[in-house]
């Protein structure tokens, strides 16, 4: 490549990717007004539990999880496909990820911020919420650090602002680009957030050093947050809970999840904001790839459960999966294993797989399927434990309906916003993918 | 750096320009240098002096303190006022783990920035000299020279490639 060639490559990356920053149009100004719509319906249904009661929900003895905390571990799935792509691809050296790795960040910042609102959401009380945090206090009481609760406490919190540094990291040298392409008040807020960022040797030295040890670090993160969501579950004795495959199988599901939501948001990103010659069909491939393995080993899961429950002999843990199968739930099961296990085995065919509104199809229905999953796993298991007498059923409330569809406002909306305020794509790293590296595979 | 003498910019358009004139004042006794690139140039580590690299160091020491905070904080909440919860032990070690661990990764990431701002020196505490299309597409070296060294250290970048060779901006970034 010519000296011309390279300098002129790098100057469209960059306006390319600054374009989204400039002035909003009129088609992002109207999802953002759907968005916040969706959201003000959320907070309004939200004021609902505040003003009356917990009762509002349709939440019951014995099904005391419902809506709310399927929201949780939903979005908390989410939020894991950004560490996957940033972080363990980084590790592995698969140079494809480098124009999709900052949305897909951006995306886990978002979703886990979004995941972290339904503990308080679901405690109804939410002014008690200051009871789960570990602080001396008059009384001499300390938190039960037992309880896989808290462990939820201590894993997001920690998920969440690791994800936060990780992303920040990233960000500092393009965040000096656009310092560098600004004025006025602009400039000076850029130039707050990329710290005097001068892109010298010895900056770039500890940056890579740096950004491998948080990718290093974020990694068995990302693995234990939703092995501890999934002992939300585990260490009880509930059938259909109580399981020690659980951990792995909430893992991949995440990360299965997560993938699918990358693909939803990319692919509009991506033809609206013109981002055509950096985010190729490529990646909507190798995401695709991701789709199928790690369906393959969700639809494992499945199936090992229900081997479990029947070689177990455990007639608790037969009729918690009969029930699922065929039980009032059973619907939901259905199109649960039709979202999650068939549609994505499809995009084994190539010709599939370049389809993109039928991977787009594909990637919103594991979206849904993976919601049921999660709603599946929590309503069917509670409605029918061990002692018929105590059975009960379970259907959301409006006014969960209402907060389910505020959370994705809220996320599209703040996601929206990162847009706004950030490059979408990582320009250094992808300027730096136009130079020939170790093992390059051809890929950029 | 501390070194007081003049400084020169020469912008290049490639790194392998910048490259060729790292070497080029490498033979002719030039040691002092610093390279400004919009993207990072492994090629260098080995041509400049790198300083010791100490972010490791802070990421491990981060994991080693919050590791024993997180066990620490559980083992004396609860040895504080024993209550028995689920028939468990006071000191249930293994169900501590899990806080340890987040523990663990939280103080470790917080102290790998730490040291990563610390070492790479952000922000600046003084002004340091700066090129502005560094962040876009041009690879700058700043050179540490004599006063009359001045005018043979401009042919010979020149002569590998540098667009322009000057005196650098003054100003820090921003």
């Amino acid at each position: 490549m010519t000296n011309e060639h390279t300098r002129d490559r790098f100057e469209q990356i960059d306006r390319l990717v600054l374009r989204s920053l400039l002035r909003p149009g009129k088609l992002y100004i109207a999802f953002s007004a759907v968005v916040l719509v969706c959201l003000g319906l959320g907070v309004f249904a939200y004021s609902r539990i505040i003003t009356v009661a917990i009762g509002v929900t349709g939440k019951n003895n014995p099904v005391h999880w419902g809506a709310l905390i399927t929201n949780f571990v939903f979005w908390v799935g989410l939020a894991h496909s950004g560490t996957l792509i940033s972080a363990i691809l980084y590790l592995f050296r698969a140079r494809w990820r480098t124009s999709i790795n900052r949305i897909a960040e951006a995306m886990t910042v978002v979703a886990i911020m979004t995941a972290g609102l339904f503990p308080l959401v679901h405690m109804g009380r939410v002014w008690r919420a200051y009871y789960l945090v570990p602080y001396p206090n008059s009384r001499e009481l300390w938190p039960n650090f037992r309880s896989p609760l808290l462990w939820d406490v201590f894993a997001i919190t920690t998920y969440m602002l690791v994800s936060i540094m990780f992303f920040y990291v990233g960000l500092i040298p393009d965040l000096a680009t656009v310092r560098d392409r600004s004025n006025g008040l602009v400039k000076k807020v850029y130039s707050l957030l990329s710290l005097g960022w001068r892109g010298s040797n010895r900056q770039w030295h500890h940056y890579e050093t740096t950004y491998l040890l948080l990718a290093a670090l974020a990694t068995p993160l990302v693995i234990s947050v939703h092995s501890v969501v999934s002992w939300d579950f585990a260490v009880s004795l509930v059938p259909g809970w109580h399981s020690t495959i659980f951990a792995p199988y909430f893992v991949a599901g995440a990360i299965f999840s997560g993938c699918a939501m990358i693909i939803v948001i990319l692919m509009p990103m991506r033809k609206f904001l013109g981002l055509e010659n950096l985010i190729e069909p490529l990646h909507f491939s190798m995401l695709c790839k991701m789709l199928i393995f790690m369906s393959l080993i969700i639809t494992y899961s499945y199936f090992s459960e229900f081997f479990v429950a029947w070689y177990s002999g455990n007639v608790f843990e037969q009729h918690s999966f009969y029930n699922r199968a065929f039980g009032f739930y059973s619907p939901l099961f259905w199109v649960m294993v039709l979202c999650n296990s068939i549609l994505p085995i499809t995009l084994f065919s190539a010709r599939l797989r370049s389809n993109m509104i039928y991977v787009y199809v594909v990637a919103v229905c594991v979206v849904i399927g993976m919601w049921l999953e999660r709603f599946v796993i929590i309503v069917s298991s509670l409605s029918q434990d061990y002692d018929p007498y105590a059975w009960g059923q379970y259907w959301p409330s409006i006014v969960e309906w209402g907060i389910t569809l505020g959370s994705f406002g809220m996320f599209f909306f703040m996601f929206g916003m990162l847009t706004r305020i950030f490059p979408v794509v990582a320009m250094g790293e992808v300027k730096s993918q136009l130079r020939p590296g170790p093992g390059d595979a051809g890929h950029a | 750096m501390r070194d007081k003498r003049p400084i020169l910019l020469a912008v290049f358009s490639s790194p392998q320009e910048l490259t060729e004139g790292i070497n080029s004042m490498l033979r002719s006794g030039h040691k002092t240098m610093e390279a400004l690139s919009p993207i990072p140039l492994p090629e260098l580590e080995d041509l400049l002096h790198q300083p010791t690299d100490i972010v490791r160091w802070f990421a491990l020491g981060g994991c080693i303190v919050g590791g024993v905070f997180g066990m620490a904080l559980q083992a004396l909440t609860v040895l504080h006022w024993p209550l028995l919860v689920g028939g468990k032990p006071p000191l249930s070690w293994p169900a501590f783990v899990v806080i340890g661990f987040e523990m663990a990764i939280l103080f470790g990431a917080l102290a790998t920035l730490a040291g990563f701002m610390l070492s790479a020196k952000l922000p600046p505490i003084a002004k340091e000299h700066y090129h502005i299309g560094c962040s876009q597409s041009d690879f700058a070296l700043l050179v540490w020279h004599h006063e009359l060294d001045y005018a043979s250290i401009e042919i010979q970048l020149k002569a590998v490639g540098a667009r322009e060779v000057r005196l650098p901006e003054t100003e820090a970034p921003g």
